[in-house]
C-alpha cells in the first residue's frame, strides 16, 4: 500500500519539560483543520476535551502525580499521531485510505474511508477516532497540507515556550538527544521517545519521567503481534486453503476419481 | 436412470435452509476476501467500491447469523455429535484417498459431520468477532479486539478450505450427491450408499422422512 516514496523525513519533536499546559497547540490545531469544539461536562481536570475525538487531533493530558516522597507532580503530554514509519493502520488498511505521505507523515484519506475501524482497533497509541455521523475515521495530518508547502505545523507555530519543534529527523533526534543529555546532567531521568519504536515514529518526545509513569503512553510500543497474525499469516492462509483444497479435489478427480455407488457401476 | 427407484433423501425445508446458508457464506467468504486481499482493489470497484463491499458483508452477515441458527436447531440431533464409528471413518479418512474398510454411517458420514460442526461453531465465532468489530469499538481491551480479528481473519481458511471439500464432495467427487439439494431425489443406490441406516428406515419401516 506504501505507494509514496518517502523523500525528506521530517520529524515534529515534543520538549516535555518545556510544556506549560498552555493548550496553545490544542486550539491551533483546531483552527487550522476548522474544528468547532463540542460541549464537555467538567469532571475535576483541566483535560478538555477528556480523551482524542473525531475532531480533536491533538489534547494535552494532564496527569496528577504524587511522587515518592509525598509531593505533588503535575504531568503535561501532548498526544495525537505518532506517524510511525512501520504503522499498523496502514498495514491493515483494506481501502488504501491510509498510507504514507512523503514527508514520513501518515496520511488518511477520508474519501477513501470505508469506515471499518481496523486502524482504530490496530494502533498501539490508541490515536485514530471514528466518527458516527460520517462513517469515517480522522486522526491528525501532521498538517501535510503545510509542511509540504514550506509551513510548519499549526501546533508548532502556536506553541508559545518552545516544547514544539519540527525539522529534518535528523535535526529533530540530535535536538532531543542534546536536550535529554542536558536534562539527564540535572538529575532527570530524561529520555527520547520514539527513535526506536515501530521504525522511528515521525513524532518524538523529550520525556522527563520513565515511559511508564505517562497515563495512556505505552511502554515500548510495537507492530501488534496479532497485526502480524491478522495481516501476514490469517490473509495469505485463506487464500492457500481454498487454492489447496480446490487443487486438491481436481488431482483426486483425475487420479482417483470419484466415489459411485455400489451396484450401480457409475452413471 | 429413468424407471429407476427413487428415495427421498431432504426435505424442502432442509434445502432452503441449505441453500440459503451457502449462498450467505459464500458470499461472505467472497466478499471477506476482496475486503483482506488488495489486490482485489479492481473487483471491489464493480461491486461498487470498498464501502459497499463493506456493508453487503454486514448485512449479508446478520442473514447468515438468522439463517445459521435455523441450520444449527434442525441438524444438531442428526449431525452434532461425533462418536466411535466416525472417529473409524477419520482414520480410513472415509475410503477416499485410499481402499479401506468404512463404518457404515446412518444418515450422514463423519465428513459431514465434521463439516456440520465446523460450520457451527466457527460459523458462530465468525459472528461473535464480526459483531464486535461492527460495534464493539471500546467494548473490550483492544489486544483482545484485535485477536478477534485474527480469528474473523481465520475464517476464510477454515470455513472458505472446507466448503471447497463440501462443494467438491457434494457435486463431482461423489457421483449422485448433488440431487439430495437440488430436488432431494436420489437413486436407490446412492442412498444404499451413503445414507444405509435411513435408507433401510425407510423402505423396512416404509417411513419417507426421519421423525425426530
Amino acid at each position: 500500500m506504501a505507494t509514496t516514496k518517502i523523500k525528506e523525513e521530517m520529524v515534529k519533536l515534543i520538549d516535555l519539560s518545556k510544556c506549560t499546559g498552555c493548550r496553545g497547540c490544542q486550539v491551533a490545531c483546531k483552527n487550522w483543520n476548522s474544528q468547532p469544539a463540542s460541549q464537555t461536562t467538567n469532571t475535576g481536570s483541566y483535560q478538555n476535551p477528556p480523551d482524542l475525538q473525531h475532531n480533536t487531533w491533538t489534547l494535552i493530558r494532564f496527569q496528577e502525580r504524587e511522587k515518592e516522597d509525598g509531593s505533588l507532580e503535575w504531568i503535561f503530554r501532548k498526544d495525537g499521531c505518532f506517524h510511525c514509519t512501520d504503522a499498523s493502520c496502514v498495514r491493515v488498511c483494506p481501502s488504501g485510505a491510509l498510507s504514507y505521505g512523503e514527508k514520513g507523515a501518515v496520511r488518511l484519506n477520508q474519501e477513501l474511508c470505508i469506515g471499518c475501524k481496523y486502524c482504530v482497533i490496530a494502533c498501539p497509541f490508541n490515536v485514530p477516532r471514528y466518527d458516527p455521523v460520517t462513517e469515517v475515521t480522522y486522526k491528525c495530518t501532521l498538517c501535510e497540507d503545510r509542511i509540504t508547502n514550506g509551513m510548519i505545523p499549526a501546533c508548532v507555530k502556536a506553541c508559545p515556550t518552545g516544547c514544539l519543534s519540527f525539522g529534518t529527523k535528523e535535526q529533530m533526534i540530535a535536538k532531543g538527544e542534546q536536550r535529554v543529555t542536558q536534562l539527564v546532567e540535572k538529575g532527570i531521568a530524561a529520555s527520547l521517545y520514539g527513535r526506536d519504536y515501530v521504525k522511528g515514529t515521525h513524532v518524538m518526545y523529550v520525556l522527563t519521567e520513565q515511559e511508564k509513569v505517562y497515563a495512556k503512553l505505552p511502554v515500548s510500543p510495537h507492530v501488534p503481534i496479532t497485526v502480524k497474525l491478522w495481516r501476514n499469516v490469517a490473509k495469505p492462509l485463506g487464500l492457500l486453503s481454498i487454492g489447496a483444497v480446490v487443487g486438491a479435489a481436481l488431482l483426486h478427480y483425475i487420479i482417483k476419481g470419484p466415489k459411485h455407488p455400489k451396484e450401480e457401476g457409475g452413471d | 436412470m429413468a424407471g429407476q427407484r427413487v428415495v427421498v433423501a431432504s426435505t424442502p425445508y432442509e434445502r432452503v435452509i441449505h441453500w440459503v446458508l451457502a449462498g450467505t457464506c459464500l458470499f461472505l467468504v467472497f466478499t471477506g476476501l476482496l475486503i483482506a486481499v488488495n489486490a482485489f482493489a479492481p473487483l471491489a470497484e464493480m461491486l461498487g467500491g470498498y464501502r459497499a463491499v463493506k456493508e453487503y458483508h454486514e448485512w449479508f452477515g446478520l442473514l447468515f447469523t438468522i439463517v445459521l441458527v435455523f441450520a444449527v436447531r434442525h441438524w444438531y440431533k442428526e449431525a452434532g455429535y461425533i462418536d466411535k464409528t466416525d472417529i473409524e471413518w477419520m482414520k480410513a479418512a472415509g475410503g477416499y484417498l485410499w481402499k479401506a474398510k468404512i463404518p457404515e454411517p446412518y444418515k450422514y458420514n463423519a465428513g459431514q459431520k465434521l463439516f456440520f460442526i465446523t460450520v457451527a461453531l466457527y460459523g458462530t465465532a465468525m459472528v461473535v468477532t464480526g459483531l464486535l468489530l461492527w460495534f464493539g469499538k471500546g467494548l473490550i481491551w483492544a489486544p483482545l479486539m484485535r485477536w478477534m480479528v485474527v480469528f474473523h481473519a481465520l475464517g476464510v481458511a477454515v470455513m472458505g478450505g472446507f466448503s471447497m471439500v463440501h462443494i467438491y464432495l457434494g457435486t463431482i467427487g461423489t457421483t449422485g450427491s448433488l440431487p439430495v439439494m437440488t430436488d432431494g431425489k436420489v437413486t436407490e443406490a446412492w442412498a444404499k450408499t451413503h445414507m444405509p441406516g435411513y435408507y433401510r428406515e425407510k423402505i423396512v419401516k416404509g417411513q419417507r422422512k426421519i421423525k425426530k
